[in-house]
């Protein structure tokens, strides 16, 4: 079968007036978690199963795909008017979301990130629908070895997202890294730097670590700089309209950001955090003028929102071709699916084309909601966001708990949040940026058990590296792209090293 | 004086309410299950024996997963939370009987009040549906033998059934293979793309992907249930898996802290049979190719002797993941 036919025996299937309804439902309390810090699409779709299983199947996918949709976008909206991503996924959304706030361009910037992530979201459906086969082919090329060195690029987009100090933000890149070694070695059962907590056996939790790092350190500076019966301040609640266009100024941006999110996305263990922070440094080093990001741009929140929301679709690509979810909201949804009586994999394409199609409908038609309602309620969020610091501080810091206990119920998240918070403040007040750090934590995992299971795979034979086509040419790449960094270091280095000594 | 009025009232009021709040039957809040290992088909299987308490007891009970440790993490969090029935644990194997054997636990299944059992699904030894080098088990151990080292297999981490199970019987066999863990899809991914030549999978894994796969064993001591994996058992061959009964298959017992009130856990026993017992849950719990274990069978009562005799079992295993993980570094790999 063809993606037409897909689409078409999902027509009757999905496009009900419920159906719509549920999925608008669905993107809205997606987008709402999405915006309250801690509280992401995943704690979302936890608590929403129970509820949705008296639904029909087609009907509560659909409502757990819009949660997923407007999730990955609700994050950007508190990223952009608070410096906090809601969620990990939107941390690459601060480096201009915010910049464009401080310069009275909330609208406008929320605006963007929402017709960005609509139209990114787009873009992965069109992926989805007509290019699954080949993906999940792309897909199967990926082997650990290619994992690894697609990881190590993570880790150059690291020295790229730097903004003023590669240095210091390669100094929180590496603590990042080494971080992400904390917990059982799954592969010969030792404890690293556990210091005997059970907390710690699964490592720093993702979610806690952003809401210290962002949220409360920021609430700590808030607190710090006074005047706390100031509101925010944000003139003007309406998006204008032409963000509606924008993104589509910066065409190769959105197509490319879109693209990357979609590919990563299809590969499963990546992620959305990986997809926008390399979408993000692949749109500063093509720009012209690559000085111009972090200071508040569009074109930064287009290419991280874009490409975390194609994540979204690429990441259905194995979920619903091979059973193999590529995020953990996706694994969470096959199980949904299978509760319903639905077995992913080849046989869901034969047997059920209806739920295929169904599924590829709600995907597209939620990113079509999301436009829709994602610009209708922008003057809610921001009205809501613009209330007097006394209360607004507060509220946020509520939110962080609520967040930080909900991931397991554990209140020892809370406690790192907690810790982590004042860290970032020492941090970020000396000029260290975190989201090296937190990018870092996501990507040493993937790079040291990537990196094991090939020497395990070859036999300890480390020209696996050189042998594999894929891997070596992006291992290549990503020599001539750390050369070409550090070249503009390089009159820094010459002064340091060797002017003082002929000095 | 209006004042001090209207504070008595309030003070009467909420003297009157406490003993109607305390007298209220368990449970008014909802029920949360602490499920031991990331999202996956196990957890959908959790989910729907969640379903079915939350029936029964007329409050939600939400199936939260939390990975870590081998399941430990999971264990221990319960073990600090309240004991007062609304925290439910759902003891895999590993974590309830195996990670206390690696000394990765200072608990035991003692330390536990039982409810029911929810599901057992026997492992499956497939390697690649093209696969020339070998045809069934014998030939597949036969190439393990003139090969030391070659095969790469998956079973999971260390410390799990899974790969318990594989290595007791390679022990016995005296061959060596080289483990590859993962923690993630990317298994069944490189799996099927080839990347090692075997891999065991439970009924989940195969279901999905069952037509790029060859079952060249069911590492059981029973035959498969209707919707389970169909394939032949070691013993079909004269090869002893080393292990019998429930031991050699993954489960999971619901259970709860120890020092739970005992009025609590009747609650949560009863609801749980009721559960248990519908012919609806037990049907998708077959859908997903595990087996619904008997409430009847794997009553509260019998708990204790069932996880002694498979810990007296597993006891004797564990020394095969020593002696294999020896073996391979003996070969230098």
């Amino acid at each position: 079968m063809n993606a037409d036919s897909f689409l078409i025996a999902g027509l009757g299937y999905y496009l009900t007036l419920p159906n719509l309804a549920f999925t608008a439902m669905g993107v809205f309390v997606g987008m709402i978690i999405g915006v309250l810090p801690g509280l992401g699409p995943m704690l979302a779709i936890i608590l929403a199963t129970p509820m949705v299983m008296k639904l029909q199947a087609v009907t509560a996918m659909s409502v757990l795909l819009g949660v997923y949709v407007g999730g990955a976008c609700g994050g950007a909206i508190s990223a952009i008017l608070l410096k906090i991503p809601g969620t990990p996924i939107n941390a690459a959304t601060v480096f201009d979301g915010y910049p464009m706030k401080e310069k009275g361009e909330s609208p406008r910037a929320i605006g963007l990130a929402i017709t960005a992530s609509a139209y990114g979201g787009a873009i992965g459906g069109i992926f989805l629908i007509f290019c699954t086969p080949l993906l999940a082919a792309v897909s199967m090329k990926f082997a650990p070895a290619e994992y690894f060195a697609l990881a190590l690029t993570g880790v150059i987009c690291i020295v790229i997202v730097s903004q003023d100090s590669i240095l210091k933000g390669s100094i929180m890149g590496v603590l990042g890294l080494l971080a992400s070694t904390i917990g059982i070695d799954p592969f010969i059962n030792v404890e690293r730097f556990t210091f005997g907590s059970v907390y710690l056996m699964n490592g720093l939790n993702l979610v806690a670590t952003v809401l210290g790092l962002y949220a409360m350190a920021e609430m700590i500076f808030q607190v710090q700089r006074g005047r706390l019966s100031d509101s925010p301040g944000i003139k003007g609640f309406l998006a204008p309209f032409s963000v509606l266009t924008e993104p589509f100024k910066q065409w190769k941006n959105l197509l490319g950001s879109s693209t990357i999110g979609t590919v990563i996305g299809a590969l499963p263990g990546v992620g959305a955090v990986v997809a926008a922070l390399v979408a993000y440094s692949a749109a500063k080093s093509c720009s012209s003028y690559p000085e111009k990001f972090g200071t508040g741009i569009p074109d930064g929140i287009i290419a991280s929102e874009a490409s975390n929301n194609a994540c979204v679709g690429g990441s259905l690509i194995p979920t619903l071709t091979l059973a193999l979810p590529g995020t953990a909201i996706a694994a969470l949804m096959l199980a949904v699916l299978m509760l319903f009586g639905f077995l992913p994999g080849p046989d869901l394409f034969n047997n059920s084309p209806e739920m295929v199609g169904g599924l590829f409908l709600a995907y597209g038609i939620s990113n079509i909601f999301l436009l829709i309602l994602g610009l209708l309620f922008t003057p809610l969020f921001v009205s809501a966001l613009n209330m007097k610091k006394q209360y607004l501080i507060p509220v946020i810091m509520l939110l962080c708990v609520v967040g930080a206990y909900g991931i397991e119920t554990n209140i020892t998240d809370v406690g790192v949040m907690v810790i982590l918070g004042f860290l970032g403040y020492f941090l970020v007040r000396n000029g260290y940026p975190v989201a090296p750090f937190v990018l870092a934590q996501v990507l040493g995992n993937i790079i040291e058990y990537n990196f094991r299971r090939t020497l395990t795979l070859s036999g300890n034979d480390y020209s696996v590296f050189f042998t594999r086509p894929v891997t070596f040419g992006i291992l290549i790449a990503n020599i001539v792209a750390f050369t070409l960094i550090l070249t503009p270091l390089l009159p820094w280095l010459k002064r340091r090293f060797f002017g003082g000594r002929n000095g | 004086m209006k004042r001090l009025l209207a504070i008595l009232t309030l003070a009467s009021l909420a003297l009157c309410a406490g003993p109607a709040l305390a007298a209220q039957k368990f449970p008014t809040r909802p029920v949360q299950v602490l499920f031991p290992f990331g999202p996956s088909v196990t957890y959908s299987v959790s989910q729907v024996a969640g379903e079915a308490l939350s029936q029964e007891l007329g409050q939600p009970v939400s199936v939260t997963s939390t990975p870590g440790a081998g399941g430990v993490k999971a264990a221990l969090t319960v073990m600090n939370k309240a004991a007062d029935g609304y925290t439910i644990f759902d003891g895999y194997v590993a974590p309830l009987v195996l990670a206390p054997l690696s000394g990765n636990a200072k608990y035991s299944h003692k330390d536990f009040k039982p409810l029911y059992a929810v599901a057992s699904n026997a492992f499956a030894l497939v390697c690649h549906k093209d696969e020339t080098r070998w045809d069934d088990l014998p030939g597949f151990l036969k190439y393990m033998k003139e090969n030391p080292g070659k095969i790469v297999y998956s079973s999971g981490q260390d410390f799990t059934l899974r790969n318990l199970v594989i290595v007791a019987m390679l022990k016995n066999e005296g061959v060596v293979g080289r483990k590859v863990t993962y923690q993630d899809a990317t298994e069944m991914k490189d799996f099927l793309a080839k990347e090692f030549d075997v891999m065991v999978c439970n009924s989940g894994q195969y279901k999905t992907n069952k037509d790029s796969m060859r079952v060249l064993a069911v590492l059981s001591d029973q035959p498969s249930p209707e919707d389970g994996i169909p394939g032949p058992l070691p013993k079909d061959y004269g090869i002893s898996l080393g292990l019998s009964g429930l031991a050699a298959v993954g489960w999971n017992w619901w259970v709860v802290r120890s020092d739970t009130p005992d009025d609590v856990v009747q609650v949560l026993r009863e609801a749980m049979y009721r559960g248990m017992s519908n012919p609806e849950t037990r049907k998708k719990i077959e859908f997903m190719g595990f087996s619904p274990l008997s409430p009847d069978t794997y009553s509260p009562e019998s708990y204790d002797r069932i996880c002694s005799d498979i810990t007296d079992q597993l006891t004797d295993a564990v020394g095969a993941i020593e002696w294999m993980n020896e073996q391979v570094a003996r070969l230098g790999m």
